[in-house]
């Protein structure tokens, strides 16, 4: 054996040296978070933290869900998460270093935090993920459809663990925060909701782009100041969640509280796109009772459901009223025609406003050719060409 | 006139006849046949029997027989030769009998896997049971995506695919990877080079990714004719293959013509131009209404024989739509359209770069004509190959340029037909390609110390990627750390990932009309280039470099551009080097940065090809590392008065010109694949020196194989040279004397032969 070797051998039967820095890097976040040490072959930490919260019993999401959550689903059931990953590209090499649950027990709002100080310490905690999983039906994420949840299933898969995702529901909050609030804001960013639904701003948050870096930074020297932001920044995530799932439940009960008629508008919108008749009249109902005249926008739809319904005198009372909008007038116009031809066949009518629409256009061409609606235009030509030979 | 009266006239035709060097009969061959499988399953052998067949061809046969009992094979067969059912039978026989198995099929381009799904489908059908067959392609919609991931039997897609979209994202196809059972690598002659260096890789990588899965698939390869289809099918997968060769198929009678353009200048060696030769003969043909298709050796050269050719169809009244030019270059939606001409007969002319040589099914047709030398003897085989029914005749016709390997082949028509294909050349172990793939494969999952991605060398790359930061070591194991997704910055077909998209602003809207690589695109489309695209004519009015943007207009000139360019080469480093001190020169292998620039061009009259005006373009230089070749000469072979130091240049110049010509003979590779650079006073070797480097980032193997059998290439530039019939050296040999001066020629010779070679 030459030296070369024994040495190899010398050093393997020498106990391992752990670097230092890591490690008391690893044990003054677990003094600063009070945190638990666990599995102590591949040693992760676990945070856990316990927040009072008088939360209600279920969520009603029915319509925002789009019919996803069809009854009251109870706030215990659920399993909100949040992940800070290694990068936002997904794919089986982007990996999630910090996971964040939480879960409403009794009068308290449970966050647990798991902190995985380097590569390869799944395997225990997602052993001890599968219980937690088991406890919940449905799980409640932002963003999480298209890359929280990806990335989870990845892990799960990576380290041999078999689950059934089929069983869980899953909220997008973002999805249903888009219902709500698109365009009535800049920034569907869960920071930006807070600040603007939530009452609550952060200071001194990492932006959420920094965040790989700061893990890598920490994984070579044990730099701690960022891993600290990391964890404070997704606990506040995990909360928001759970601040969010509740007050939106509560817009969906009552949607005056929001206290925004583009809110209201977009709700009867998507009561309008399910067909949902009771849902939308609730929601012009509330218009009635702070007496305010209801949006064009809604009237539209909702002439369009009485169509469909064939409650033909209230579609008509809608339509003439549309008549009166410059943003609605030639639909008025192709409904009432259509509605002379086709219901009442009294084609001259029909043809009166078919020739009404078209001298509209031809005025509105003169003043600006590009701002003409061509397919419109050609579809009441028709139309006027067609009621001309029947009353001829 | 039909096809066959046609080949009668043409024996008859004396013009025509002197300038044959050969002409060749194929004669037709009887189809070999063999009884169906005694184990093939009974519903597959019903299917068949709908289809009208009764017997397998021999080939498919042995396949089937050879897959069943485990072994990976390659078969190797010409064009339309059923090659598809070889591998289908298998495939299928094992989806009947087990329902969750799964294959994969890949395929060089987009294209061929759209043509092979709809085969495949026609005899799901036929089977009437439930395989799904899917592309999954850059165009598979979303939605469509899931399904394909968990329900797809046979998954038909690209190494890109499988590359950037499938393997980076494995824990999406468990049922996939499960349950693979085969894998199909069509055409693998395509993979040679940087691609096939690739493809080795990535193949390294899917194998990881299966055995993590508990999978171990079985591979079936196909080949067109090379010498070493077996020994390249190896390197690709890295495992035992069983070559079977023994093709059944039908084959008409086959008429190889060999044609030398007649000289018109014998003082200046020049011939006729390839162009204009090639209009003549299909004139010639054109009103047979044989269907016919042109290899053009350059895109350029594709654009301008198309517009000829639509000339000549307008003469002879046919309807020029009927020819249509076919490369790279243009939009997906255009090709599929000209392929679907060809099948149904609407098209009767294709002009086409090599990028028709490949499968594409675009039917059999009657006519190949090659307007130069393709490159490769089976290069020149596959393109024949086109040409060729099963029952009746067909002509083949390759033209010669003036280039020397041109010269050299069809004044030797024996070499081409005793001379075995070329061998195809890979580089697994290429350091840029082998990186990029060990950094994919460490994303896809963490490698332990006792994994071997590539022999011997496996554990020092991966640490210095630990050193680089790119991967952390723990516990024994590796780990991806960059925030990236690897896959993405590598592309497989070339070095460079990047593009230059070329946008036409003549229109009522600006729309796209082509892309070209990033190399390539100083040289085709700088500022103010005639860039022909669909034989139509656009103008260049800006290139945006940091846009990768080209901004056209459509023109109608009589003239193209012809692009200046100047390349600047530095040894980085000396690798291996000749002991052999006196033959009168050194040769070394090494690495090189090499540095092009594109400064200027020339404008060329159509027809004539006249020079009529110059331009100066300012594009910043692109550079590449490469592997490189050297040989120093002596100044001891310089003592002659002889020897002025310009006479020294014109000789190098005029090695290197035949040089560059002659080395695709001995190593398989294209002619642009190389470039060979002479040098009166090198600043690096301070002697005249000529360089070959491989044209490839990292350099692909050519001129280290060339290192290692240089003088047999030297020899054969010296016999080349002495034999050539030109007083000063012609475009045949040392170049054209105009360009080369007067004492090319003798000089080069004067050098060669005092080399002790």
């Amino acid at each position: 054996m030459d030296i070369k070797k024994k040495l190899d051998f010398y050093r393997s039967s020498e106990k391992p040296i752990r670097k230092t820095g890591a490690q008391s890097a690893l044990a003054a976040l677990q003094e600063i978070f009070k945190a638990e040490l666990c599995a102590p072959t591949a040693p992760y930490l676990k945070i856990s933290r316990y927040h009072s919260f008088a939360f209600p019993q279920e969520a009603g999401l029915k319509l925002l869900s789009k019919y996803e959550i069809n009854n009251p689903l109870p706030l215990n059931e659920c399993l909100f998460f949040d992940l800070e990953t290694t990068g936002l590209a997904g794919g089986a090499g982007t990996y999630p270093f910090l996971l964040g649950f939480g879960y409403f027990k009794e009068e308290t709002f449970t966050v647990e935090q798991f902190f995985l100080p380097d590569y390869g310490r799944e395997y225990y905690l997602f052993r001890y993920l599968q219980d937690l999983f088991s406890r919940f039906s449905c799980l409640v994420s932002f963003n999480g459809k298209s890359y929280d949840l990806p990335l989870l299933r990845n892990r799960f898969i990576l380290n041999r663990f078999q689950m059934d995702w089929k069983r869980f529901k899953h909220i997008d909050l973002l999805h249903l925060s888009r219902r709500l609030w698109k365009d009535s804001q800049p920034s569907l960013e869960l920071t930006a909701i807070e600040r603007n639904y939530l009452n609550r701003t952060r200071t001194g948050d990492i932006p959420g782009a920094y965040i790989p870096e700061a893990y890598f930074t920490f994984l070579r020297s044990g730099a701690l100041h960022d891993v600290k932001k990391i964890i404070e920044h997704n606990y506040l995530d995990i909360i928001s969640l759970a601040e969010l799932i509740v007050l939106i439940s509560k817009i969906e009960a009552n949607p005056a509280i929001a206290n925004d008629d583009t809110v209201l508008i977009r709700m009867a919108r998507l009561a309008f796109e399910l067909n949902d008749g009771e849902e939308f009249e609730r929601i012009c109902g509330i218009f009635d009772t702070q007496k305010k005249e209801l949006p064009d926008k809604i009237k539209l739809w909702k002439s369009l459901l009485a169509k469909r319904a064939e409650h033909w005198q209230e579609a008509l009372v809608l339509w003439e009223e549309l008549l009166e909008t410059k943003e609605y007038l030639f639909f008025a116009l192709e409904e009432l025609a259509k509605y002379y031809e086709h219901q009442k066949k009294d084609f001259t009518i029909a043809l009166r406003y078919s020739q009404r629409a078209m001298e509209n256009m031809q005025r509105l061409f003169e003043l600006n050719p590009y701002s003409a609606p061509q397919e419109r235009q050609q579809a009441f030509q028709k139309r006027v060409r067609r009621l001309m030979i029947k009353t001829a | 006139m039909n096809l066959e009266q046609l080949i009668d006239y043409l024996g008859n035709d004396s013009e025509f006849q002197k300038n044959l060097t050969k002409w060749m009969v194929l004669d037709s061959k009887e189809a070999v046949y063999a009884d169906f499988p005694e184990n093939l399953d009974v519903r597959l052998k019903n299917a068949l029997l709908k289809k009208n067949i009764s017997r397998l061809y021999t080939h498919q046969c042995e396949t089937f027989n050879q897959v069943q009992k485990g072994h990976n094979a390659v078969v190797v067969t010409p064009t339309a030769s059923g090659k598809t059912l070889s591998y289908n039978l298998p495939v299928f026989q094992e989806i009947l009998n087990h329902p969750e198995s799964r294959a994969v099929y890949l395929f060089p381009t987009k294209a061929l896997s759209q043509d092979q799904v709809k085969e495949a489908q026609d005899l799901v059908r036929l089977l009437d049971v439930n395989i799904k067959t899917h592309t999954f392609d850059g165009d598979t919609p979303r939605d469509i995506r899931r399904t394909i991931r968990s329900a797809g039997h046979i998954v038909v897609t690209n190494p890109d695919m499988l590359h950037q979209g499938i393997l980076p994202h494995h824990t999406l196809w468990i049922k996939l990877f499960e349950n693979l059972k085969f894998i199909v690598i069509d055409e693998i002659h395509a993979y040679r080079g940087v691609f096939g260096s690739h493809l080795a890789n990535v193949l390294r990588r899917l194998k990881r990714i299966c055995a993590f899965y508990g999978s171990q698939p079985q591979f079936i390869c196909s080949s067109a004719t090379i010498a070493n289809p077996q020994q390249l099918a190896e390197n690709l997968i890295e495992e035992k293959t069983i070559l079977i060769d023994n093709n059944g198929a039908p084959r008409g009678v086959k008429h190889f013509l060999f044609y030398n353009q007649p000289v018109v200048n014998r003082e200046l060696g020049l011939r006729r131009g390839v162009v204009s030769e090639v209009k003549q003969i299909a004139r010639k043909i054109m009103p047979t209404g044989a269907q016919m298709i042109i290899f053009a050796r350059s895109r350029l050269r594709v654009e301008v024989l198309t517009t000829y050719l639509r000339e000549v169809a307008k003469q002879l009244k046919i309807n020029p739509d009927k020819v249509r030019g076919y490369r790279g270059g243009y939009l997906p939606k255009e090709r599929r359209a000209v392929e679907q001409g060809l099948k149904n007969g609407q098209i009767q002319v294709v002009v086409s770069t090599n990028a028709l040589e490949l499968g594409i099914d675009i039917g059999q047709l009657d006519v190949a004509i090659m307007a130069g030398w393709p490159g490769s003897v089976s290069s020149t085989w596959q393109q024949a190959g086109r040409a060729g029914r099963r029952q009746s005749a067909s002509l083949t016709i390759l033209t010669a340029s003036s280039a020397p390997l041109d010269q050299y082949i069809i004044e030797h028509p024996d070499y081409f037909f005793k001379k075995n294909p070329e061998t195809a050349q890979i580089d697994r172990e290429n350091l840029t390609v082998l990186m990029s793939h060990l950094k994919c494969a460490a994303f896809e999952l963490p490698f332990t110390e006792e994994e071997r991605f590539t022999p011997d060398i496996t554990p020092q790359l991966l640490d210095f990627l630990v050193e680089e930061n790119v991967l952390r070591k723990t516990d024994g194991k590796y780990f991806w750390m960059r925030e990236i997704y690897p896959a993405d910055e590598v592309s497989l077909r070339s070095t460079a990932a990047e593009n230059v998209v070329i946008i036409d602003t003549g229109g009522y809207d600006s729309r796209v009309i082509g892309e070209i690589d990033l190399f390539a695109a100083p040289e085709m489309v700088h500022k103010e280039a005639i860039y022909i695209h669909s034989s139509v004519q656009f103008h260049v009015d800006d290139l945006d470099w940091d846009e990768k943007k080209a901004y056209v207009h459509e023109v109608d000139v009589d003239y193209y551009t012809d692009a200046i360019t100047k390349t600047d080469l530095k040894v980085l480093d000396i690798v291996q080097e000749s002991q052999n001190e006196n033959r009168g020169y050194q040769k070394y292998y090494g690495e090189a940065a090499i540095t092009r620039v594109t400064t200027g061009y020339k404008k060329i009259k159509f027809h004539t090809h006249e020079n009529i005006g110059n331009g100066r373009v300012y594009l910043p230089e692109m550079e590449m590392q490469t592997t490189t070749l050297w040989w120093e000469f002596s100044d001891d072979l310089f003592v002659d008065p002889f020897f002025k130091e310009s006479v020294i240049g014109e000789g190098l110049k005029g090695i290197a010109h035949a040089l560059k010509n002659l080395i695709p003979l001995y190593i398989m590779c294209d002619i642009s694949d190389i470039a060979v650079i002479p040098r009166v006073n090198d600043p690096f070797t301070h002697k005249p020196t000529i360089y070959v480097y491989d044209k490839f980032q990292g350099g692909i193997g050519l001129s280290k194989k060339l290192f290692s059998i240089d003088s047999v290439v030297l020899k054969a530039v010296n016999d080349h040279i002495a034999g050539c019939v030109c007083k000063q050296g012609c475009p045949s040999c040392t170049g054209p004397s105009l360009e080369g001066g007067l004492f090319g020629k003798e000089s080069a010779l004067k050098i060669l032969e005092m080399l002790q070679l």
